[in-house]
């Protein structure tokens, strides 16, 4: 277990996902794309990916995010030595990308290059103490340096930045143990625990650590869960070691690299492009959700609404248990005045998750917009705001009340609304409104 | 009860090598390639035509073997054969070669007329006399099978698997691992621990390609197999008695194994690396049975929970607390991995803070072992590295097909990096598999012979320049089986102790010297030794000169 621990989680989630896109039988064709691709084929995914590259690089321009994104898919084609180059060249056009030192230091860690790698993210820290793994990889550097002191502070900061990173609490309570703090070690791990409990690393070494400060039950305990995790998981290696092709992993990093390519372009205004580059990703990993959502969202921002619906609806068939891709599916089925089939779909939604907020949400809207299932819109919202007791959930459940004619508890509720987000002038209107309805204003 | 003797040093000491003129400036450890010099010109193969058949990947280990009893190791290298589609030898080879020491740094090629050079994929091998007539025999295992060679007396050996009871046609498709022989139930014959990578068929070979690039697949996709172990009868014949012990239970991925009383009760436990799971540490229950204790006791993973492609286990005091630790090596993209005897049957991950996986991240891992190259009292790491994919750098920049193997030495507490200052070490880049320590010329600096895969081995003769002092004990059992595996040796001098034990198979797939080697710093005389039989029995001798080969016979 070390630094490779999120690259074959995501190595093995794209074999599934790879797995899922063949039972699908997505097309997979260059047609939908604009650009001069060959068609991805496995056993041609790196000629593909070469050209993607050199694509890529010709529309985005050299810029700090294009080689960014070179560098990401360079690393992915084993090619550490063009990964490094661009990231550094990336570094160079901005220097203050801490997120790009962090991969320059994960890239140096993999050859053993441990001295620069620390160097890196030292960098990267100061330069952005917040960023998105910098202390945790650096803890775990500084360990392997001998800096013990080092690591037990860059992983404490770690997690005080994010104090749900189980990786950090796993790697900082290995280290306690390691030094013989055994008892400091068991709260982070149960921590670890809690936040992970299906990683058998965090019972392993909560095994570990309870049974050397002494806790022969609790460490028995830990034991008896690990061997059902084990059982239960198959060893990584074994899952995404060389195996009969790479072709999901590389279609996968295709993937990722247009949708990288898309969001770049995007950014520059060169819309038609990034939506050529969707498309591609959509061809080359028909069941990986992101581009499909994305050129979804796409199509809703310039009026295709009816392409966004089947986009998304593709997306709510092959994952119905992910609800946002109901629930975006629901409103562009609102915009194109389908009311039946988008209260269907959140209504779907909600037999799988009643207190699913973003449907909870939705339907309410839906039923009040259409003033239709009135009292049923008051119910959603009386479960969204248990759940989500935020401003502008108090804020619906007014609405709800006053449209169910129950004046006085949607004067409470709004009321709720403008104390907990005092400062926003729709709720405030809101409520000014209802008193002056309910007779409490002049 | 044990017994516990004194006896006068020179009574039982045989001296078979003077102390060589000791310079007075300690310096770095350097080794010197000598196979060209020594006349050893095997060359190994793993049988490849292309076709990337599984078992390529894992050939081959190698062994030491004093065959004639002169005192000096000869070299056993096991050898790969032609697999389907390789282009055949143009004159037929022997699959193993035999060299024998001629005692003036070099070495006679004597398979022919040894009777080891059988046709086969050799893949691992143990040494030890199991009959106790005196002779050191042979146990290989192949692809496909598995063979005992009993040592005539006279420079050769005969097979006697059939007579044995070992010959077993359901190894047809079998790929060999790691094998021991010791003494699990202390009755003074040495038992047979063999373990098993995979069931793989040529016939089914399942291909791999990583984009358009062929390579070798992983070991998930064949079905693993159980070890076994074969019990002695005392009359040249052994019972498979692999299921009533245990010992069969567990399935998994065997490669390297070696064996330790890791628990100080008198008893041998056996350690087995797995690859692509979690390893096997059998503790011995002392009444025939083992348990399989490898998650509990905290050797089945690495520190973090994590399973290693594990090819090599070896064990040593990388500490001095007297307690057997453990190194691991490993697949690319994870680090060599120290375990640390805590006592009571629980390790500890010591490889962070002890800096035992530097440099190894690129690596791919075999051949180990915690080996005092320089005598000064402390053991330093040496690992063999070498890819197991050919067209590795074909799609991983990386890291590359073959490598440096890695030595490290211990400074403050911390393993640091010193191969690019070992001589030959450092320029020796090869795909290196099976690595075996001994004192090869008896000059007390213990020399590393590497079996390179599709290659000539390496004969790294340590010429370590220093003043620090040594001995090699040659333990021989009486009541104990005669190769005195599992006798335990405890040695003082100068208000420090040590401690080893005689292993026969360790490392990777491979068998090292059956004499115990000690580096003893600048102490000039050995204090106090202790060995401690298996057959129950303690022999105490004290006030022994020191660099030499020392000879006991376990006394009633």
């Amino acid at each position: 277990m070390d630094f490779d621990r999120t690259r074959r989680a995501t190595a093995a989630r794209g074999l599934l996902l790879g797995g899922l896109g063949l039972l699908l039988g997505f097309p997979s064709s260059l047609a939908a794309g604009t650009n001069s691709l060959p068609e991805f084929r496995a056993e041609a995914a790196r000629e593909y990916l070469s050209a993607a590259a050199r694509q890529g690089l010709a529309e985005a321009g050299t810029n700090a995010e294009s080689c960014f994104i070179q560098a990401r898919l360079q690393n992915n084609l084993g090619h550490s030595d063009e990964a490094e180059r661009f990231a550094r060249q990336a570094l160079t056009l901005a220097p203050a990308r801490a997120e790009i030192e962090v991969f320059l230091g994960s890239l140096l860690i993999h050859q053993d290059r441990m001295d620069e790698a620390a160097a890196s993210l030292r960098r990267a820290v100061a330069t952005d103490e917040k960023v998105e793994g910098g202390q945790r990889l650096l803890g775990m550097i500084l360990e392997r340096l001998g800096d013990p002191k080092g690591a037990e502070a860059a992983f404490t900061a770690a997690i005080g930045q994010r104090p749900g990173d189980a990786i950090a609490r796993l790697f900082l309570g290995r280290l306690l143990l390691d030094q013989g703090r055994a008892s400091e070690a068991v709260a982070h791990l149960e921590a670890a625990c809690r936040l992970d409990p299906d990683s058998s690393n965090n019972r392993y070494v909560l095994y570990q650590a309870q049974t050397r400060a002494g806790d022969a039950e609790g460490a028995r305990r830990s034991l008896d869960a690990l061997h059902q995790l084990k059982t239960k998981e198959k060893s990584p290696m074994e899952a995404t070691d060389d195996g009969q092709t790479d072709g999901p992993k590389m279609r996968g990093y295709a993937a990722a690299f247009h949708n990288d390519m898309a969001n770049l372009l995007q950014r520059q205004g060169q819309t038609a492009l990034a939506e050529a580059h969707l498309r591609e990703a959509i061809a080359v990993a028909p069941d990986q959700p992101l581009a499909r959502g994305r050129l979804a969202a796409l199509c809703t921002h310039t009026g295709r609404l009816a392409e966004a619906k089947d986009l998304l609806a593709t997306l709510a068939r092959v994952q119905p248990n992910e609800p946002s891709f109901g629930v975006n599916l629901a409103t562009v089925l609102l915009q194109l005045k389908d009311y039946d089939a988008a209260v269907g779909e959140l209504e779907r939604i909600l037999h799988l998750d009643p207190n699913q907020p973003e449907a909870l949400n939705n339907l309410a809207r839906a039923y009040l917009g259409a003033r239709r299932q009135l009292p049923e819109a008051m119910v959603l919202c009386q479960r969204l705001v248990a759940g989500q007791p935020t401003a502008a959930n108090f804020d619906l459940l007014g609405w709800a009340f006053y449209a169910n004619g129950r004046t006085n508890e949607a004067l409470e509720a709004s009321s709720q609304a403008v104390q907990l987000d005092p400062d926003n002038p729709v709720f405030r209107e809101r409520h000014r409104r209802l008193e002056q309805v309910a007779g409490t204003h002049p | 009860m044990p017994r516990r003797l004194h006896s006068t040093a020179l009574a039982l000491l045989l001296a078979c090598a003077a102390a060589q003129a000791a310079p007075s400036t300690p310096g770095p450890i350097r080794f010197r390639d000598v196979t060209d010099a020594a006349g050893i010109h095997f060359v190994h193969t793993d049988g490849s035509s292309g076709r990337h058949y599984f078992v390529e990947t894992i050939a081959s280990g190698l062994g030491l073997i004093d065959f004639d009893g002169d005192g000096y190791p000869d070299i056993l290298f096991l050898n790969g054969a032609p697999l389907p589609g390789a282009a055949q030898p143009a004159r037929p080879t022997a699959s193993c070669a035999l060299y024998h020491n001629n005692r003036d740094g070099t070495f006679t090629d004597v398979t022919a007329s040894s009777g080891l050079g059988v046709p086969g994929y050799a893949l691992a091998c143990v040494v030890a006399d199991y009959d106790n007539d005196g002779y050191e025999d042979v146990f290989i295992n192949y692809y496909g099978g598995q063979r005992l060679f009993h040592n005539n007396g006279n420079g050769t050996f005969t097979d006697v698997t059939a007579k044995a009871g070992l010959a077993d046609p359901s190894l047809a498709h079998t790929v060999g691992a790691g094998c021991l022989f010791l003494d699990y139930d202390r009755d003074g014959y040495l038992d047979l621990f063999v373990s098993y990578y995979v069931e793989f068929d040529l016939a089914h070979s399942k291909p791999s390609t990583r984009g358009n690039v062929p390579n070798y697949i992983a070991p998930g996709n064949y079905p693993q197999r159980a070890s076994r172990l074969y019990h002695n009868n005392r009359d040249g014949t052994f019972t498979d008695v692999s299921l009533a012990s245990g010992i069969g239970k567990p399935l998994g991925y065997g490669m390297g194994v070696v064996s330790a009383d890791f628990d100080g009760d008198g008893w041998p436990d056996i350690y087995v690396g797995n690859d692509v799971m979690g390893n096997f540490l059998f503790h011995n229950k002392k009444d025939g049975t083992f348990e399989e204790i490898g998650v509990p006791a905290g050797v089945a993973y690495d520190g973090y929970g994590e399973p290693q492609g594990t090819m090599g286990v070896n064990v040593g005091d990388y500490d001095g607390d007297g307690r057997f630790d453990i190194i691991v090596t490993k697949y690319q993209d994870q680090v060599n991995t120290l375990y640390r005897n805590l006592g009571n049957l629980q390790f500890q991950d010591v490889t962070i803070p002890t800096g035992a996986g530097i440099n190894s991240r690129h690596l791919v891992t075999w051949g180990c072992g915690l080996v005092d190259f320089d005598n000064d009292g402390v053991p330093e790491l040496f690992t063999a590295a070498g890819h197991l994919q050919d067209t590795v750098e074909q799609y991983d920049k990386s890291t590359t097909y073959k490598q440096r193997s890695l030595l490290l030495r211990q400074r403050a507490g911390r393993f640091v990096d010193i191969t690019g200052e070992s001589g030959a070490l450092a320029k020796m880049v090869e795909s290196s598999r099976g690595a075996v320590f001994g004192d090869l010329n008896n000059d007390g600096k213990i020399d590393i012979v590497v079996l390179n895969a599709r290659s000539r081995p390496a004969v790294l003769i340590n010429e370590t320049v220093n003043s620090n002092h040594w001995v090699l004990l040659k333990l021989v059992g009486s009541r104990s089986n005669r190769s005195a595996v599992g006798a335990l040796a405890r040695l003082t001098a100068g208000g420090r102790t040590w401690v080893d034990e005689v292993r026969a198979g360790r490392g990777y797939q491979s068998a090292e010297d059956l004499r115990l080697h000690f580096g003893l710093g600048t102490n000039a005389v050995i204090d106090r030794l202790q060995v401690n039989w298996p057959s129950g029995l303690t022999n105490v001798w004290t006030h022994l000169p020191v660099d030499r080969v020392l000879r006991f016979v376990e006394a009633p």
